[in-house]
């Protein structure tokens, strides 16, 4: 009997230790579920800090991360979810922890970091049954970077229709050229701004270059050679440059735009992982 | 008798071990606190340190919660925490110091200045980089600066030189003449932007207005009324655009000299830490 006192009074301290930190974990749950993110972050730090075998280390260390991250300190964010790979039990937990770190550079626009640990996970043998994770990854990744027909044919890896290769690519459709914009207007001056739905501007830009035309001919015509050149190069070369620098800059605006409205359709419609 | 002993020594362990894991104990806080402190999580020390202190005192976390509040830029407080710990504390020279610092940091230059009279505020161990802050509030001021002989007393070598030159760019503006200018460009479209040192610009106006007046006149000439009166438009235009935009530029040059001096300035002292020794509390 008393053999069996021993027992239990030795194993003792190391079991209240274990609640304790249990019940700090629930605390910092809590904050952290209903949305208290500073005060989570303490929590899971203080959890971090009297984890002295370091039983919860990997938890807390994606938690702290996550906080960061839904307050928007993405640096912060990737610190600690870089921490959490360093402290992963196993290799899954080890290929979430990366992910939530590719996720983080997705959101704060670095977009070759994403990439380059895209790559590493690619090519680590450990995670090949995982290849639809890193896909769907690297198709945010380009979606961010603007470069919505590559993200189009990643998504088509995971599946063919994947909801997210429709809307790349439906927004790639929707997207102006801007090689076209610029070479129509280097034909018909005035066009490259029709072609975004800038009219007024186009007009302008045919009236401008039109007359200055007329000038510099006229010029020439009636032997005024000095006033030809000057009136050619300083008016109509300025309304001729002028006019496919603007298509260029409005087309450019409106793929902007055309971008813009995917991420929102995005952000407020797609019910799957978001970076 | 030995099993007995072990009994009774694991019955008390367990129970002060079972009773003493609190991590929220003034002593964990404490070194919760430390251990946020020497991260740099310095508003989460600053928490921690707050609990710690409303229970019991201790003048190094004293000083280490007025600089994590100098650390999160809430100066005034700090300034208040630092001078708590002005007198029986073993960091009564680095308080003093922090002190100085919290008022330079909240741009409290006139009472950081009446502060540096009363003696006893001012710590001989970091009196040199106390005074060095005192000078710099002169160099960022809007005020007149005092005479440099004492001013730069504090400064060596390669900082005293650098030191010396902002004062006298402070002191002696090179500023340029807007009424010279502007009439220099009324005179010659372009001289007075070449006088403000904008050569390009003055070129450029030169040019444009002499080669308007030109193709006006040429218009004119061979009869085209309609492109002559056009041209002659573009050149009044350019000529006095030119000399409003001289006007402005002299404005916006004299501006951006005392502008950017103060940037330079600033940027200087923010490179050298504005002199401030590194300390360990």
């Amino acid at each position: 009997m008393r053999k069996v006192i021993l027992v239990i009074l030795l194993i003792a301290p190391s079991i209240f230790a274990q609640s304790e930190l249990i019940i700090q974990k629930e605390y910092a749950d809590n904050l952290f579920n209903s949305g208290q993110l500073f005060d989570a972050i303490s929590e899971y730090k203080r959890l971090q800090f009297f984890d002295t075998e370091g039983k919860y280390r990997f938890y807390s260390n994606m938690k702290i991360g996550e906080a960061y991250k839904g307050g928007g300190r993405f640096d912060d964010a990737v610190t600690y979810f870089a921490n959490a790979e360093r402290t992963a039990p196993n290799d899954s937990l080890f290929f979430d922890a990366a992910v939530n770190v590719i996720r983080t550079n997705i959101l704060r626009r670095t977009n070759d970091n994403a990439h380059q640990l895209l790559d590493k996970l690619e090519k680590d043998l450990r995670f090949n049954d995982r290849m639809n994770e890193i896909n769907y990854w690297r198709g945010w990744n380009y979606i961010f970077e603007d470069k919505w027909l590559i993200a189009s044919l990643v998504f088509e890896k995971i599946e063919k229709n994947h909801p997210l290769a429709l809307i790349s690519k439906q927004t790639d459709k929707n997207k102006y050229s801007v090689n076209f914009a610029k070479v129509i207007s280097y034909i018909l001056p005035g066009f490259g701004q029709f072609y975004t739905g800038n009219y007024l501007s186009g007009l302008m830009s045919i009236g401008w270059v039109g007359l200055t035309g007329y000038w510099t001919i006229n010029s020439f015509v009636e032997k005024r050679v000095f006033d030809g050149l000057v009136i050619g190069n300083l008016l109509f070369l300025r309304f001729y440059r002028g006019n496919y620098q603007n298509a260029e800059q409005f087309t450019i605006e409106k793929n902007i735009e055309v971008s813009n409205k995917s991420l929102i359709n995005l952000q407020n419609n797609y019910q799957g992982i978001k970076p | 008798m030995i099993k007995n002993t072990l009994l009774i020594f694991f019955t008390f362990a367990t129970i002060s071990f079972a009773q003493g894991i609190n991590y929220f104990s003034t002593e964990n806080r404490k070194e919760f606190g430390n251990f946020l402190f020497e991260s740099g999580d310095f508003i989460r020390a600053n928490q921690e340190y707050r609990e710690f202190l409303s229970k019991q005192e201790n003048d190094t976390i004293r000083v280490r919660y007025a600089e994590t509040l100098f650390q999160i830029e809430r100066f005034t407080e700090a300034a208040d925490y630092f001078k708590s710990a002005f007198y029986n504390s073993s960091f009564e020279d680095e308080a003093r110091l922090g002190y100085f610092k919290s008022l330079f940091f909240a741009g409290l230059y006139d009472d950081f200045k009446k502060d540096l009279e009363i003696n006893e505020y001012i710590s001989p161990v970091y009196k040199n980089n106390i005074m060095k802050l005192n000078t710099m509030t002169y160099y960022l001021e809007k005020n007149p600066l005092p005479d440099s002989t004492e001013l730069l007393s504090y400064f060596e070598d390669e900082a005293r030189i650098k030191m010396s030159e902002f004062y006298l760019r402070k002191d002696i503006p090179e500023r340029k003449n807007g009424t010279k200018a502007t009439l220099l460009s009324a005179l010659i479209p372009g001289s007075g932007k070449i006088y403000l040192g904008e050569y390009g610009d003055g070129i450029t106006a030169f040019i444009a207005t002499g080669l308007l007046t030109f193709l006006a006149v040429d218009n004119f000439n061979a009869n085209h009324k309609l492109r002559g009166a056009m041209f002659s438009g573009l050149a009044f235009l350019s000529y006095v655009g030119n000399i409003y935009g001289t006007a402005l530029a002299a404005e916006k040059f004299n501006i951006g000299i005392k502008v950017n001096l103060d940037k330079e300035i600033r940027l200087y002292f923010k490179e050298n830490n504005y002199f401030l020794p590194e300390i360990k509390y």
